[in-house]
Order: C-alpha cells, then sequence, then structure tokens
C-alpha cells in the first residue's frame, strides 16, 4: 500500500493525527522514502489559507509526515524550521511522533534534535518546542547545546507545575534530569536569566503556593545529597555575586549562600572575593560579604590590612547598618596602631552626623585607651569631659603630633557640635565656622518672546512644528506671523510654503468629533482662506456660518460661547482671525506678549493702539480684550494718554482702574461623608474647609455688553 | 542591517598567576600582537578592563539578549587603550593604559578585537592591588606558527547602526570641553547617590568640591542622562584619584545633550560617554552629518588617511602642513574618517588619535541612511534653490528647506535640529555646494 497526499492530508485537516500515524506505519521504509520528495513539495506549496481553512490545524499532522518520510535529517529540520511550522511545534502529538521515530529507527534522530536544539528560543519553554526537542534528545541520548535559550527552557521544565500525577516536586525533577550536569552550571554564568532564578512554585502536595524561590532551596539540597559538588557551587555563587549585577538578580544567589553556610574554611578560601563584595555589591551582598569577614576575623584569618583597605570605602557607604557594623568591628579589632584610628577617622566624611558621632566617640575611646589617663591629670577648662581631655593632653605626648593632625584634617568637617569637640581631643585649632552663603541661581528671568516670523517659509515650519507640540508661544508667533504676512500681500508664498503642509497632515486639521480640536481647524481654514478667497465647500459655509455666529455672540454677549476652560479664548481668537481676516484686515495684532510667558507690556500694546488709530483701523474686539487681559496689574496708566478712539479709552480705563480685579472669593465647608435625606444622628463633621476662587466678569465685555443695548 | 563579526581565537585569554595572557584576533594580522610587558598598576588595569568588557556586553536600554561583541584594543607609539561599545549603542567605554602605566614594548601598532571571557573576568576581578602582572597582548610568534589545537571561534551580528554609533561618538565627544574635576571621595559620594536604575535626565553643575545636580540646565552644567548607566565606574573608584566632567556647551532650555564621564589614576584613565538619552543611540545623532561628506572630503579624507602614523594624539596644524590643507578641512577629514571608525576622540588629551576599528570595512563606510537619502534626493534632481529658501521635492510632497537647516517636514518638526539635519536640508546642502563649487 503505497502512501498518497491526499490522504493524509485530508486525515491532517481532520486532525486525526492517530491516522496519519497508522497510514505511516502500515507503509514499508521504501514507500516511506519514495513518499518524501512529495511531502517536501506539498509543504512547500502550501498557501496561507491551507493553513487557517481546515477544521483543525493541519501542523501537527504534516509534521508527522516530515518525521515518518524523510530520509535525512537536514531535510527534515528544514521542513520543520519553515516559519509556518516552526511556530506551532506545540501541535506535534509527541507520542505519536515517537511511535513514527522508533518504528524507522532512524540512526539520524540526534543530528535532527541537534539542528531543532540550536533554533530554540526562550519563547519555547511555553511553546512546545521545548518538550519536543527534549522528547527527541531522551530518545537519542544526546545532549542539547549550552545556549541562553535552552537553559532557559530547561529550568522552566523543573519548575513548572506539579500537574503530575502523582506530582514531582522540583526538586526531584533536578535529580531525574539527564541535563543536569551539563546545564546546571549555566544558571550561575548566564547573566540575563535575571528574575527567573526567583521563580517560586506550588507545593506539591497542598497546592499552596510557595513564596521561598526555588533554586536556592533545591541546590542546597542537591549539594546536600552530594549529587553536585559543594566546593564547585559555592565558588560559582560566589563568582556570580561577585560579577555583580541588579539587587534583584543577585537575590537568589544570596539565599543560596545563606542555605549552603559556608564553614570558615571554605569562606578563608573566598577571602579576597569578599573583601571585593562589600565596598561596591548591592546592600545585601555587601552585608552577606561583611558576615563572612568578620567572621574569618573572630577566627584570626583576615589579614589586618585587607581589613583597612576595605574599611576606608565601606565607611563611608551611604547604608548606615553596613557602616555602624564596620565602625564597632573596627572599634573591637583596633589594635595598638594608629593605622586603625586614622581609618575609622574616614567616617567622619560620611553624611549622617549619628555615624560622625559614633566614629569620634571611637576614635577618642582608643587615643584614651592607647595611653591610659594619669589619675592626676586635670581637665584644662572648657573640655567637654574630663577623659576626654585628659586623652587629648597624654596623646599630643606619645601617639605622635603629625597622627593627631593627620586626624584633624578630615575632622574639621564634622557637623554640630562635633568639630568642636574633635578640635579639642586633638589639639588641634577648632575651626571657625565660616559663614556659608550658598549662592543658589536666582530664579530665571522671564525670557522674551522670539522674533516674530519673518516669512512664508518660516510660518510653514513652524504650523508643522505645532501639530508636534502646541505651545502658547507657537500659537502667538503663529497667529501674528499669519497676520502680518498677510498684510504685506505675501499670501502667494504662504500658499506655497504652508499649503503643502496643509495637505499634507490634512486629517489633522480637519474637524474631528472624536477628539476635537477646534483650534487646528479653524486655523487651517483661515489659512486656506487667506491663500484663496473665494474657497468655499459645504462644509466651509457651514463652518463659516458657525464661526461668525460664535464671534459675533462672544463680541456681543461678552460670554464665550465655545465652551471649555482657559484656552476658549484662543479658539476664540482662531475664529476670530478666520472671520476678520480678509473682511477687516490689520497690519498687526494687538495680544500678542512681549514676554515668554504671555505677559505684554502696556507701552508697547499702547504704541500698537496708537499705529491703529494713525491709520485710521479698529481693531479685532477678542484681540483687545486679550490684550488688556495680558497686561500687567501694575501698569503705569500715563502710557495710554492722548488716545483718543474707542480701544484706546477702553485701555486707559482698564489702566485707570488696575487692571484684572481680585477673584470673588467664597468660603466652602467639605463634610465628611455625604448627607442623605433620610440622614438620622449628628449631622457629619467639617471635614476641611476649601476656599472657592471665581474669576472676576472681564470688565471690558462687561461695558461692551453694556453699549451694544 | 546587520553583517556579522567573527573571532578566531588561539584559545581563550587567560590570567596564569603573574601572567596576563590577551588573546587577539583580526585588524592587521590574523592574532596581532602588540605588546609584551609590565603592567606598573595592575589592580587598576585589571578593573579597568573589566569595565570595559562590562559595557561590551551590556545593553543600557533593554536589558535583555546583550550584544556580544568584544572590546578592541588598540596600540598607539605608546599607550594601549581598549575600547568598547555598549549593545544598546548608548554607552562607549575606554581605559587608556597611559606610558607611565606599561614597563615593556609597543611590538606593533594597530587595533584588534581582545578576547574577555568569564574565566577571565572571574580571574581580573582578583588580582591584587600589588600583584605584578605581564601583560602580553596577542600570542608570540612562536605560537601562530606552530599552533594545532582548538581555536575559539564565534559570531556575532554587527547591526550597522552599532558601528555607526560606534564612530558617531567619537566625532561627538571632539566637541567636549573639560566642565569640572572632583576628588575620589566627592567623586565616590557622587556616585553613590546615583540609582542604579535611573533613566531620567539630570544636569550636574560645578559646585564647591562637587557636582550639584538639578533638572535643569544652566550655563556651565553637564548632562548626566540616565545616571545607572555610570555603574561600570564604580568599582574603578577604589583606584582612581580624580573624576573628570567633560560635555559640550549648554545653555539654559537645552535638550539632554552627551556628556564624558572620566576617572583617572596617575596611569591610567577610564572614560565612559554616555547618549544624550539612554533610549537614544549614537547612531542617530547625525553629528557627522554636520561636516558634510561631499566628494571633496572623501579625497582629503584618503590623503589624511595616509599620513597617520599611530600617534597618541593627531596634531591637526602638523596634518595641515603635511598634507597641504587648510586646518578646516583637515579637522572635516577627520570627522570623515571618525565616521569610517578610523579614527578615535581622546576628550582629557583634547585631540583624536588614530584608530582603525577592526570590522569589515564595507559595513562601516555604509553611508548614514540619511545621508544615503539626501543623495539620491539630489541626484533625482528633487532640489529648487531659490535665494534663501530652497523647495525639495520627494514623491508627491512639497518641502521648504530655510537657510537654518529647518525645513517643513514632520522630522524636523519632532527634533527641531537636535539630532542633525533632515535629509532635505542635507540634499539642499549638497546641491548648494555643487553650485557653489
Amino acid at each position: 500500500m503505497s502512501l498518497e497526499w491526499e490522504v493524509l492530508e485530508r486525515r491532517a485537516h481532520s486532525g486525526d493525527t492517530t491516522g496519519v500515524t497508522s497510514r505511516l506505519l502500515k507503509a514499508t521504509e521504501e514507500e516511506r522514502l519514495a513518499f518524501a520528495a512529495e511531502v517536501e513539495a506539498r509543504i512547500k506549496a502550501l498557501r496561507p489559507e491551507d493553513w487557517w481553512r481546515p477544521a483543525a490545524d493541519p501542523a501537527g499532522g504534516y509534521a508527522l509526515a516530515v518525521l515518518g518520510t524523510m530520509p535525512t535529517a537536514p531535510r527534515a529540520a528544514r521542513l520543520l524550521l519553515r516559519r509556518d511550522m516552526r511556530d506551532k511545534w506545540d501541535r506535534i502529538p509527541i507520542p505519536r511522533a515517537l511511535e513514527i521515530v522508533r518504528a524507522r529507527r532512524l540512526p539520524w534522530l540526534d543530528d535532527l534534535a541537534a539542528r531543532l536544539a540550536v533554533k530554540l528560543t526562550a519563547d519555547d519553554a511555553w511553546g512546545g518546542g521545548w518538550k519536543l526537542v527534549a522528547t527527541l534528545l531522551a530518545e537519542t541520548g544526546g545532549t542539547p547545546p549550552v545556549t541562553e535559550a535552552v537553559v532557559r527552557c530547561w529550568f522552566d521544565e523543573m519548575l513548572r507545575g506539579p500537574w503530575e500525577s502523582p506530582p514531582v516536586t522540583p526538586l526531584d525533577k533536578f535529580r531525574a534530569s539527564p541535563f543536569l550536569d551539563l546545564l546546571f552550571p549555566s544558571l550561575f554564568e548566564i547573566d540575563t536569566l535575571g528574575a527567573e532564578l526567583s521563580r517560586a512554585t506550588m507545593d506539591a502536595t497542598t497546592r499552596i503556593w510557595l513564596e521561598e524561590p526555588v533554586f536556592p532551596v533545591a541546590t542546597a539540597q542537591l549539594v546536600a545529597d552530594g549529587r553536585l559538588d559543594r566546593k564547585q557551587i559555592l565558588a560559582a555563587t560566589v563568582d556570580r555575586l561577585v560579577r555583580g549585577g541588579r539587587p534583584a538578580e543577585l537575590r537568589p544567589f544570596v539565599l543560596l549562600h545563606e542555605a549552603l553556610t559556608p564553614t570558615t574554611d571554605e569562606t578563608a578560601a573566598h577571602a579576597l572575593d569578599y573583601a571585593r563584595l562589600l565596598p561596591d555589591s548591592p546592600s545585601t551582598v555587601a552585608a552577606l560579604a561583611q558576615r563572612a569577614l568578620r567572621t574569618l576575623d573572630d577566627a584570626g584569618l583576615l589579614d589586618p590590612a585587607t581589613l583597612l583597605e576595605i574599611s576606608h570605602p565601606t565607611l563611608l557607604r551611604k547604608e548606615k547598618t553596613l557602616v555602624k557594623t564596620q565602625l564597632s568591628w573596627l572599634d573591637r579589632a583596633a589594635h595598638d596602631s594608629t593605622d586603625f584610628i586614622e581609618t575609622i577617622a574616614v567616617a567622619f566624611g560620611h553624611p549622617a552626623l549619628d555615624i560622625q558621632e559614633r566614629a569620634l566617640n571611637v576614635v577618642g575611646k582608643h587615643l584614651k585607651r592607647l595611653i591610659p589617663a594619669p589619675a592626676e591629670a586635670i581637665a584644662p577648662s572648657g573640655a567637654s569631659t574630663p577623659a576626654e581631655a585628659s586623652a587629648s593632653a597624654e596623646a599630643r605626648g606619645r601617639v605622635g603630633a603629625e597622627v593627631l593632625e593627620r586626624l584633624g584634617g578630615p575632622a574639621a568637617g564634622l557637623g554640630g557640635d562635633l568639630a568642636a569637640r574633635a578640635a579639642e581631643l586633638f589639639g588641634t585649632n577648632e575651626p571657625v565656622p565660616e559663614p556659608v552663603v550658598v549662592e543658589l541661581p536666582g530664579p530665571p528671568p522671564v525670557a522674551a518672546m522670539p522674533s516674530p516670523i519673518a516669512s512664508a517659509a518660516e510660518l510653514a515650519t513652524e504650523v508643522a512644528a505645532l501639530l508636534r507640540e502646541e505651545t502658547a508661544v507657537r500659537w502667538e508667533r503663529i497667529l501674528a506671523g499669519l497676520v502680518s504676512l498677510s498684510a504685506a500681500g505675501e499670501a502667494p508664498a504662504v500658499a506655497a510654503t504652508v499649503g503643502p503642509v496643509l495637505d499634507r497632515q490634512a486629517e489633522h486639521f480637519a474637524e474631528d468629533h472624536w477628539e476635537p480640536r477646534p483650534r487646528m481647524s479653524f486655523l487651517a481654514a483661515a489659512i486656506r482662506r487667506l491663500i484663496d478667497p473665494t474657497f468655499g465647500d459645504q462644509a466651509e459655509r457651514g463652518r463659516w456660518r458657525r464661526l461668525v455666529a460664535t464671534v459675533r455672540a462672544a463680541w456681543q454677549v461678552g460670554e464665550p460661547v465655545l465652551g471649555g476652560p482657559p484656552d476658549r479664548l484662543l479658539s476664540l481668537r482662531v475664529a476670530e482671525l478666520y472671520t476678520q481676516i480678509l473682511r477687516s484686515p490689520v497690519p498687526e495684532l494687538l495680544a500678542t506678549p512681549t514676554l515668554a510667558n504671555g505677559s505684554l507690556d502696556a507701552a508697547v500694546l499702547a504704541a500698537r493702539i496708537r499705529r491703529a488709530e494713525t491709520a485710521g483701523r479698529e481693531p479685532w474686539p477678542l484681540d483687545l480684550e486679550q490684550a488688556l487681559l495680558r497686561l500687567p496689574r501694575d501698569s503705569d496708566p500715563a502710557v495710554a494718554a492722548g488716545l483718543t478712539s474707542p480701544a484706546g479709552r477702553k485701555l486707559a480705563e482698564w489702566l485707570a482702574a488696575g487692571g484684572l480685579a481680585d477673584p470673588t472669593v467664597t468660603r466652602v465647608e467639605q463634610t465628611a461623608g455625604t448627607r442623605l435625606e433620610f440622614h438620622i444622628g449628628p449631622p457629619p463633621p467639617t471635614a476641611r474647609l476649601v476656599v472657592n476662587l471665581t474669576p472676576p466678569a472681564s470688565r471690558c465685555c462687561a461695558s461692551r455688553a453694556r453699549s451694544s443695548t | 542591517m546587520a553583517t556579522a563579526a567573527a573571532y578566531t581565537y588561539l584559545g581563550p585569554s587567560a590570567l596564569a598567576p603573574g601572567e596576563l595572557a590577551l588573546q587577539t584576533s583580526g585588524g592587521p594580522a590574523a592574532h596581532p600582537r602588540f605588546f609584551a610587558g609590565f603592567l606598573t598598576d595592575p589592580g587598576a588595569a585589571a578593573i579597568g578592563l573589566l569595565a570595559v568588557a562590562e559595557v561590551a556586553r551590556t545593553r543600557y536600554f533593554r536589558p535583555v539578549s546583550p550584544a556580544g561583541l568584544d572590546p578592541v584594543v588598540t596600540a598607539g607609539s605608546d599607550r594601549l587603550r581598549f575600547e568598547s561599545f555598549s549593545g544598546c549603542c548608548g554607552v562607549y567605554a575606554r581605559l587608556d593604559v597611559l606610558p607611565a602605566g606599561l614597563d615593556g614594548d609597543v611590538l606593533a601598532h594597530g587595533t584588534t578585537n581582545v578576547d574577555v571571557n568569564v574565566p577571565l573576568q572571574r580571574a581580573l576581578s582578583r588580582v591584587g592591588r600589588a600583584d605584578p602582572i605581564h601583560l602580553a597582548v596577542g600570542p608570540d610568534e612562536l605560537t601562530v606558527t606552530t599552533f594545532d589545537g582548538p581555536v575559539v571561534e564565534r559570531k556575532v551580528p554587527l547591526p550597522s547602526r552599532w558601528l555607526h554609533g560606534f564612530a558617531e561618538a567619537q566625532v561627538l565627544t571632539a566637541r567636549f570641553d573639560p566642565r569640572a574635576s572632583l576628588g575620589v571621595v566627592e567623586a565616590r559620594a557622587l556616585l553613590n547617590r546615583l540609582s542604579p536604575g535611573d533613566r531620567s535626565v539630570l544636569w550636574a553643575l560645578p559646585a564647591g568640591r562637587s557636582l550639584r545636580l538639578t533638572s535643569r540646565p544652566t550655563p556651565g552644567a553637564v548632562c548626566l542622562p540616565g545616571a545607572g548607566r555610570l555603574a561600570a565606574l564604580k568599582p574603578f573608584l577604589r583606584h582612581a584619584t580624580t573624576l573628570r566632567v567633560y560635555g559640550p556647551p549648554v545653555a539654559a532650555g537645552s535638550g539632554p545633550v552627551a556628556s564624558t564621564w572620566e576617572l583617572s589614576t596617575p596611569t591610567q584613565r577610564l572614560s565612559l560617554t554616555l547618549s544624550p538619552e539612554p533610549y537614544r543611540g549614537f547612531s542617530g545623532e547625525g553629528a557627522v552629518l554636520e561636516s558634510l561628506a561631499g566628494d571633496e572630503v572623501a579625497d582629503d579624507a584618503d590623503l589624511i588617511s595616509a599620513l597617520l602614523s599611530w600617534d597618541p594624539t593627531i596634531d591637526v596644524d602638523a596634518l595641515a602642513v603635511a598634507a597641504g590643507l587648510p586646518g578646516a578641512r583637515v579637522r572635516d577629514a577627520l570627522t570623515q574618517l571618525g565616521t569610517a571608525g578610523r579614527v578615535g576622540y581622546d576628550v582629557a588629551e583634547a585631540g583624536f588619535f588614530h584608530r582603525t576599528l577592526p570590522y569589515s570595512a564595507d559595513a562601516a563606510a555604509e553611508l548614514n541612511p540619511r545621508l544615503a537619502n539626501a543623495r539620491s534626493l539630489a541626484a533625482a534632481g528633487a532640489v529648487t534653490v531659490e535665494g534663501e529658501a530652497a523647495v525639495v521635492r520627494s514623491g508627491d510632497e512639497l518641502y521648504h528647506v530655510r537657510d537654518d537647516g529647518s525645513c517643513t517636514c514632520s522630522w524636523w518638526a519632532k527634533h527641531r535640529g537636535e539630532r542633525g539635519p533632515c535629509k532635505h536640508a542635507l540634499a539642499v546642502r549638497l546641491v548648494r555646494a555643487e553650485v557653489l563649487a
């Protein structure tokens, strides 16, 4: 019975992998080999829809056909590694695949496993790729390559579950794994495994989640069983700590180190490593190193020179616990040499005052101990304690003046009254505290507005930038630039430069009801109207009528119509520009600020109004209103002298009245909890007092409303 | 586009007691031998080499799958420089072993890859301050000719952006000035204060004997972008005497910029150069585009490269005399050579130095994508120069480029010149240069 693709395909399409297997097994090996070329050609010819149209995913069946027919490992691997097959290795029924490869007794199965193994990625821990590769390896007794992906997949397999029945603990999985000796050392060497090693798992019997990471506990147990070499594991752990990394990455190794509880001899073998760890490692690792070194020192196995060398940077670490431990260690270890005292004095440079004080106390104690204070010594007046004073007197005689001199140097930087105490102790001059005037840079002055837009090309650049970031300064420059270019007759240049920007980003300048950005669409409409005064499609006519009504309502009622908080005036001004730029052109805007914070110099505004008066032009009302609101409240009313137009008079009135009035202040009590209608019992207490600020009604609007009625 | 870097070492580098043998691969020979002699301060050299190796295997932006490119070593006339570049293209590390740090002979000049493997890192971390160490960079001739053991081979992807970034970092640092100098006590306090995972942009301002960190730039400040990336400097602190900081001039309101942080001992200098933000690699900074690669610059670069001679620093004036070119053109040519990875820049000496990256030349010489796009625009005649403004037609779109290099494209709108000119501005510059020439 020969094999037929149609039969295999039909079974694969219905998900009948058992059927595919039985067809393959019923054929002879010659028939299977003869069928290989067709399988290859058919799989290569598959179209995308052939994968998703059948009732079941055919990948599993196809993969079995590959395993069942291919004559060599490279050809089988090539098909299984095709993108469409590669992503679906988890669809391959492992027992069926085993039946097939066992029946064929393939000599190249180990080669195939190796070819698939090098292509594993970290995702295959979940994707099923590792399961396939591990099964093939187990079948042939081969070993995987030691790559990060393989290590990750293997480790994940050890920790997964335990869903088997009966449940298998991770420890038992490690014990049973054939790859333990090969892959386990890599857990210490691949730095990027990171949080993976901190993974916890479920208790096999109780099904309760355990908080403790599995890796350290299991490793310690394997070492205790003699399954792993204790010396090697301890060395690898210390190596990993020395190589360093983020605290979270090192945590499992800190736990492992604790679980291993090294003996004093073992610790001594790594003394230099611990000495390296203490000054620079994350705090948990440093604490571990400190404990280890202290054990060594207690056993008399630590070179005093090493202790002094590591103490120097350690005493300046920011973790106070480490520093205090180091200080008390040095305190106990200090022998008759002044080196120790000088080393302890390094802590004078620590930023924390309590550390400085402790260091000073320890130094004082040892100076005293070096020379026992004679009973008859009389404390000189001014010494804080008799003991300190006598110690200093004697020490000056015997410890050596230059040592005290050296101690005095760093002591000058001590905080509080410690510097004075130190000066007495060391017999140095008390540093005269200089009045420290820390010159902080003042608040930067408010920047002036950038220079106005001078060309149509610059306007186009700014309009393009506006889409990226809307800033108040950019908006003001664009509005002012548009008005001045329009007045200078540059409309054709604007058409040539800004036009392409509007076309290119049309969707950003269109009206969007989902994410309303009215300003953008108003600006685009204004520019289009300037470019082409006859511009007007259906939507444009609707917008025109709406905006004219909006602007007129704002002019007359004095109450902006386009809802929305403080930026509504800007939107209204853009609308005003749209309606007025051709109907009542002006050469410049009044409201363009003089400083980047939006403030407008009253003299500049007066000059602008004066120019408009001379030209006989009436400024745009919303523009004027915005300009008045931008005046500093302490502006000099004299700048408006001599202005006669309505706008000029309004400026004079505004300045004379002292600018924008204070907001109305209302006191509001907020109660704790809601008081409902059926509330029984005492009223809820007042939780807090708040103040509501209501901006004053704009006087210019109010006056306009009056004048229009 | 990524090519691959292939390494072949005659065995792993190793530290036997008193003997540090670094294996080499590529460069002027298959396994060049550059140096044999003693290190005068072996403890510091070991820690410095570890720091360079750490940067080489780290990705500060995406901490997964680190790039595995080995550090390179350059033997100049009197010193050794170990360099590496992080996988994220954002950190450049260099250890300079100065003449005072070497007691031996530089046997040949050139640049080669050097193997720093895990067991070697382990051994280097245990080097004591005073252990005398004999250093051999490269195997001796006898080993090379008679070697028949297994070689150590590795192949790693070599993305072109990595190469461009490595080269661009040199050009960018050429604009740096010294900004601050700290004693080691202050340096330690400063580095300890920085959080290891910090990715924010800080500004360091000299204040008293230390630096004050602020969040806004002021004149004289140095940018500290992603302070966590300085972690590799910390172990070197125990040997260092000074921390020097270099950066470009900044003003109030400046955007983030690159900076160099250098720890030095009397015999060695270890420096880290940080990109303007942790997520920004040096490759996209566009610093090289300023001194634009016209054909003339390429010719000058060829002429200049023939005159370079592994000096510790390149004397621009002497080169100008030797080449018969004005100084500005020599500098442009050096920038061009920097882009191709054929010179490096030493901020401490404020000068370029000769070194040729041992990577395949065609990958390094490949144009910056922006410049390539600009060339094709210029070649297609898309640029119309009309006095001050120029119009570039790209597809159906029209872009206007002004004299100051600003453009109406969205790329310029986003970066506003912080990452060099856009392709339209470059195309205009190319065309203007032709018009003038």
